[in-house]
């Protein structure tokens, strides 16, 4: 038992909200003398990055999705709705299609293969482990996307290493056709995106207090009634930040379907892409681009909208 | 003992080169309040885990209910822990952490009216729906009580579970726990370093230190007849002599020379409300401790100040043997 008096006399030692209510004794009460203009200058350059970069772009992509296109990319005064029309033809309808296709089964097969890999090093690996093997899932980042989708190339095409390989084991004789195949841009997706999936799991698998799996396991629950009851409710919120991580880059990918998935793969992201290059439309690509955009502020908001009446906590 | 509910038989557990626990041999009958009572790292954790089926014994043997328990796994054992920082489930609400196990047992599956009555023994009417997090630590603490008891666990683990309170909310659970203990009839197994909620609240107490049982007896053998020199100062018995030992408030002080006392000076004097604990240097350089009650009249005594001479005296029927 200490002595109060003791305590109370060094208020740097103790956080009790006694302590907490005397003026000028903390550092913080110096921020707070000076917060107006304190706070001010701390958030300014986040406003600006925000404000420069993402808001501005996409106020003038919004004007731009409300003009008309002219001659060689000219751009002439609107407004009309005859982009948003546009969007909606069919043959535009099925490449949404696809893209949303192939962005879930990124996702499904993301968290698949991620959510293993973030147990294993958040829970099973030995301590000393956990850093070289949390490397060995960034390392990737540390060479140029565009390279390691080439590589992906190099890997997948007639002549590449998994077709070379078989053939020479004669376990087949023909080359297989991967490349150019909506399974090489499954493939080159998955690849790319684990890792975003990886880590946000891996963070909330390590906050875990494992004492609560051995109270599941002390109430009565075997191991796998442990992991669906205890492991994977509270792992919930960095399976979903997973899962909105690949979901979204995955639905408006361009790279990986133009070099591995050819002509016949194209997806929204392309679509985007070619009506601000070659097609010379950037209205139209601006009108593609605030649709794709607004789908997914919807997904977004129908999944806080459940999520708050389950009584979760959403963080999005 | 006739009715045994749990025997621990030479159990042995290493972590590495320390031993944790270290030829444990230990008795607890059905029904009992026991503590296993001993200063930090002394094993009392492992002990329990050692129970609860967390840890496998290097050696020896677990016997609960006449049923060796080696290899069987936690969530098959008939036996509850209350966790020290009580491991609520925060993402379930108190009623469907009290739920949790149910699913388990096969007599008593998923009874709102179960869950209601356990939330009312334990004084949580009208929370079921709070989470953990808009909850007290007495409350908390009542949760995983109910969490655990709902089971009717043959044996009730209990590691350190007042630890986390202050001290006047320890105190009161310390008599409510207590009560729900005899109302529920279930054997507790209480982990402690605070001696003094040993003697409150167990029936028998075992006391260990570095891995080993040193002493296991009534809540009075213990503090009146310890066996080791360990013991005794842990339980406060600090005046050794050759021999014996004597407690501090076994002894007496005097302001003026009297027969077969010992003669000292006041090193120190520290007043604790209801008692004085005096620090008290022997002529031969020995330091007693000697613990008076206060009767709030000054007197001779409590005048003394550091540095006066004083003499100690105590009655042969107090000097506790002791090798
Ligand atoms: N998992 C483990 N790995 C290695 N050593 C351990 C492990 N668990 C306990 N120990 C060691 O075993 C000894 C006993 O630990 P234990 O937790 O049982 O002590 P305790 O009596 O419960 O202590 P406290 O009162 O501090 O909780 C300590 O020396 C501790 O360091
Ligand atoms: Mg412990």
């Amino acid at each position: 038992m200490r002595n109060p008096k003791v305590e109370s006399r060094n208020p740097m030692e103790t956080r009790s909200s006694k302590s907490e209510e005397r003026p000028g004794s903390r550092i913080s009460d110096f921020f707070r003398l000076s917060s107006f203009d304190f706070r001010i200058c701390l958030i300014t350059p986040t406003w600006l990055v925000l404000g420069l970069l993402f808001l501005a772009p996409l106020a003038i992509m919004l004007w731009l999705s409300f003009q008309r296109a002219g001659l060689y990319g000219a751009i002439e005064p609107g407004p009309t709705l005859a982009n948003y029309v546009r969007c909606v033809e069919p043959g535009y309808v099925a490449i949404y299609g696809r893209s949303v296709w192939i962005a879930v089964a990124t996702t499904v097969i993301c968290l698949m293969v991620s959510y293993p890999m973030a147990y294993y090093i958040a829970l099973k690996a030995r301590p000393e482990r956990k850093n070289l093997l949390l490397a060995l899932v960034v390392i990737p980042f540390w060479t140029s996307f565009l390279v390691r989708t080439y590589a992906w190339m190099f890997i997948l095409r007639d002549q590449g290493v998994i077709n070379s390989l078989l053939m020479a084991l004669g376990i087949i004789h023909e080359p297989l056709a991967l490349l150019y195949t909506p399974l090489a841009v499954m493939i080159g997706q998955v690849y790319a995106e684990v890792p975003f999936m990886v880590l946000p799991i891996y963070a909330s698998l390590e906050k875990l207090d494992r004492s609560l799996l051995e109270a599941a396991r002390d109430l009565g629950a075997g191991a796998a009634a442990a992991f669906w009851r205890v492991t994977v409710p509270l792992a919930m919120p960095g399976t979903v930040a997973g899962i909105v991580l690949v979901f979204i880059p995955s639905l408006g990918t361009f790279i990986t379907p133009d070099l591995l998935g050819g002509a016949k793969g194209m997806l929204v992201g392309n679509l985007i892409q070619n009506q601000f290059g070659p097609a010379l439309n950037k209205p139209f690509g601006s009108a593609v681009a605030m649709a794709l955009t607004a789908f997914v502020l919807a997904l977004l908001w129908a999944y806080a909208t459940w999520a708050k009446r389950r009584g979760e906590e959403v963080a999005l | 003992m006739n009715d045994v509910i749990l025997r621990l038989d030479a159990v042995e557990k290493h972590f590495g080169a320390t031993p944790a626990v270290h030829g444990v041999t230990l008795e607890i009958a059905r029904g009992e309040f026991f503590a296993l009572l001993g200063p930090s790292g002394c094993g009392k954790t492992t002990l329990l885990r050692l129970v609860a089926g967390f840890e496998q014994p290097d050696a020896g043997r677990v016997v609960l209910d006449g049923t060796d328990v080696a290899g069987v796994p936690a969530n098959e054992r008939p036996v509850n822990t209350v966790f020290q920082h009580y491991a609520l489930f925060p993402h379930l609400t108190v009623a469907d952490n009290v739920a949790f196990g149910l699913r388990y047992k096969s007599e008593i599956r998923n009874q709102k009216s179960d869950i209601d009555e356990m939330l009312r023994l334990v004084r949580l009417e009208g929370l079921g729906d709070r989470k953990p997090d808009q909850l007290s630590g007495g409350q908390k603490q009542r949760v995983a009580l109910a969490r655990a008891l709902i089971l009717h666990p043959k044996v009730l683990l209990l590691d350190e579970p007042l630890a986390a309170l202050d001290v006047k909310l320890r105190k009161e659970m310390q008599v409510e726990l207590k009560a729900l203990q005899r109302r529920v009839g279930i054997t507790f197994i209480f982990v402690t370093h605070d001696q003094e909620e040993a003697l409150t609240l167990a029936d028998r107490v075992a006391v260990m230190n570095l891995g080993k049982v040193e002493q296991v007896g009534t809540t009075e053998a213990i503090f009146e007849r310890p066996w080791t020199k360990f013991v005794a100062d842990f339980m406060g018995a600090v005046n050794f002599f050759d021999g014996f030992v004597v407690r501090p408030e076994k002894m007496r002080l005097h302001a003026a020379a009297t027969a077969g006392a010992v003669e000292g000076k006041v090193e120190s004097k520290v007043y604790q409300g209801e008692t004085t604990r005096w620090l008290v240097r022997a002529a031969d350089g020995k330091l007693l401790t000697v613990v008076e009650q206060n009767d709030g009249v000054p007197d001779a005594v409590s005048r003394l100040k550091p540095g006066d001479r004083v003499w100690v005296t105590w009655e042969r029927r107090h000097e506790v043997p002791m090798k």
